[in-house]
C-alpha cells in the first residue's frame, strides 16, 4: 500500500488557506471597513463585500536535484504555486471603497511580508484537527496589481495580488 | 542492446569513511569496520575530472610518442542545498579526514545497467557557503587519491 504523501499541493494550499484568513481576522480594522468575508469558491465572490477571493493556481514541478535525492531515502522534487488573492469591493454609494481596496491589500501585504514560511499541517487525515508535518512551504514575492473594474458589475471593484510560494514535494 | 542516455534524476551520490590504512589507498576501495555512511541529498550538481600528466616525445620535431609522466590527482566537486548535514569524517588510518564517494547512474529501464564511479581517499579542500532565495547552498570541492569506474558493480547500495 502507498500511503498519501503528506506534502502533496491539497495540504499546502489548506495551510495556506487557513493562515490566510486567521491572520486577516486578526487584524484591528477602522470603523469604515467591515470585516472582509473570505471565499474559496468563486461563486461566492459577490456573496458579501469587502471580500477577499482566494484561487490558488499550480505553477509545476522543478527536476533540479540528482536522483531526486531530498533526504531520508526519499525522492522529491521543487514543486511551485501562486496563491491568488483577490480584493472585491463596491464602488456603488460607497465613498469609502477606494480606502477599502487599499487597507485589505495592506493587509494582504502584510501578512505576506510577516510570514516567511508556514508549517504544512496534513488536512487529509485529520481534517478538523490537522497536525503539523514537520515539512514547510515557502512565501516568496508578492505582485500586487492595480485596483480595477473587470467585473460584469461595473460597481465591483478588484485588486490582483498574486503572492509565490514553493516547497519540496516528498512521494512518501 | 539499447544506449539510453543516463539523466540527472537517475544519479546518487553516497559517501562512506574511508581508511587511510595500506600501501596503495589511492588504488582500492578501503574502509574501516561499520565505517558511517549515506547518501547526499539536493545535490544540484556534481563534476569530476581525471587527469594525468602526458608528455609527447618527439622524434626531430615531430610527434612520435607519448609518456605519462604522472597520474594527477582527481578534482571532484558537488554542490547541495544546505540542510545542516554534511559527512561527518574523521581521519582513520590518515593524517586527514577522508571518504570515499560512490557516484552510481541507475538504470530505469532493464535493458541498461547501473553504472558507478568511485573515488578513493576523497578529502575535503574546500566548502564554499552561499544564501540564496531558493535555498542556501554548500559547494565542497574535493580532491580524490584515484578513482575506478565507470564499472558495472557499486560497493553501497
Amino acid at each position: 500500500m502507498t500511503t498519501l504523501p503528506p506534502t502533496l499541493s491539497y495540504n499546502v494550499e489548506t495551510t495556506l488557506n487557513v493562515a490566510f484568513a486567521t491572520a486577516m481576522a486578526a487584524f484591528t480594522r477602522p470603523a469604515w471597513l467591515p470585516a472582509p468575508s473570505i471565499v474559496f469558491d468563486w461563486t461566492q465572490i459577490m456573496a458579501s463585500l469587502p471580500a477577499l477571493a482566494v484561487a490558488h493556481l499550480p505553477v509545476g514541478t522543478q527536476d533540479i536535484w540528482q536522483g531526486r535525492h531530498v533526504g531520508g531515502g526519499v525522492k522529491g522534487e521543487r514543486q511551485t504555486g501562486i496563491m491568488e488573492v483577490s480584493v472585491f469591493v463596491t464602488s456603488d454609494g460607497n465613498p469609502a471603497w477606494r480606502a477599502q481596496a487599499g487597507a485589505l491589500r495592506g493587509m494582504v501585504t502584510h501578512w505576506k511580508t510577516s510570514v516567511t514560511a508556514l508549517e504544512i499541517s496534513d488536512f487529509l487525515t485529520t481534517p478538523q484537527t490537522p497536525t503539523g508535518t514537520g515539512y514547510r512551504v515557502n512565501i516568496g514575492a508578492m505582485a500586487d496589481g492595480a485596483t480595477t473594474a473587470d467585473n460584469a458589475n461595473p460597481a465591483v471593484q478588484r485588486a490582483r495580488l498574486l503572492i509565490d510560494y514553493s516547497w519540496t514535494f516528498r512521494a512518501s | 542492446m539499447a544506449n539510453e542516455v543516463y539523466v540527472m534524476s537517475e544519479g546518487a551520490l553516497r559517501w562512506v569513511q574511508a581508511s587511510g590504512s595500506g600501501e596503495n589507498p589511492y588504488s582500492a576501495w578501503k574502509t574501516g569496520s561499520a565505517p558511517p555512511s549515506g547518501v547526499l541529498a539536493y545535490v544540484q550538481s556534481f563534476s569530476y575530472t581525471s587527469g594525468a600528466a602526458l608528455t609527447t616525445i618527439k622524434d626531430r620535431g615531430v610527434p612520435m610518442h607519448h609518456k605519462r609522466t604522472s597520474l594527477n590527482e582527481i578534482q571532484v566537486t558537488f554542490q547541495t542545498l544546505w540542510t545542516g548535514a554534511k559527512p561527518n569524517l574523521s581521519a582513520y588510518n590518515a593524517s586527514v579526514p577522508m571518504m570515499n564517494l560512490e557516484f552510481e547512474q541507475d538504470a530505469t529501464l532493464p535493458v541498461q545497467s547501473a553504472n558507478y564511479v568511485q573515488f578513493h581517499g576523497v578529502a575535503i579542500e574546500s566548502l564554499q557557503f552561499s544564501e540564496a532565495e531558493n535555498g542556501n547552498t554548500m559547494q565542497y570541492t574535493c580532491r580524490a587519491l584515484g578513482m575506478n569506474g565507470p564499472t558495472a558493480s557499486g560497493y553501497i547500495a
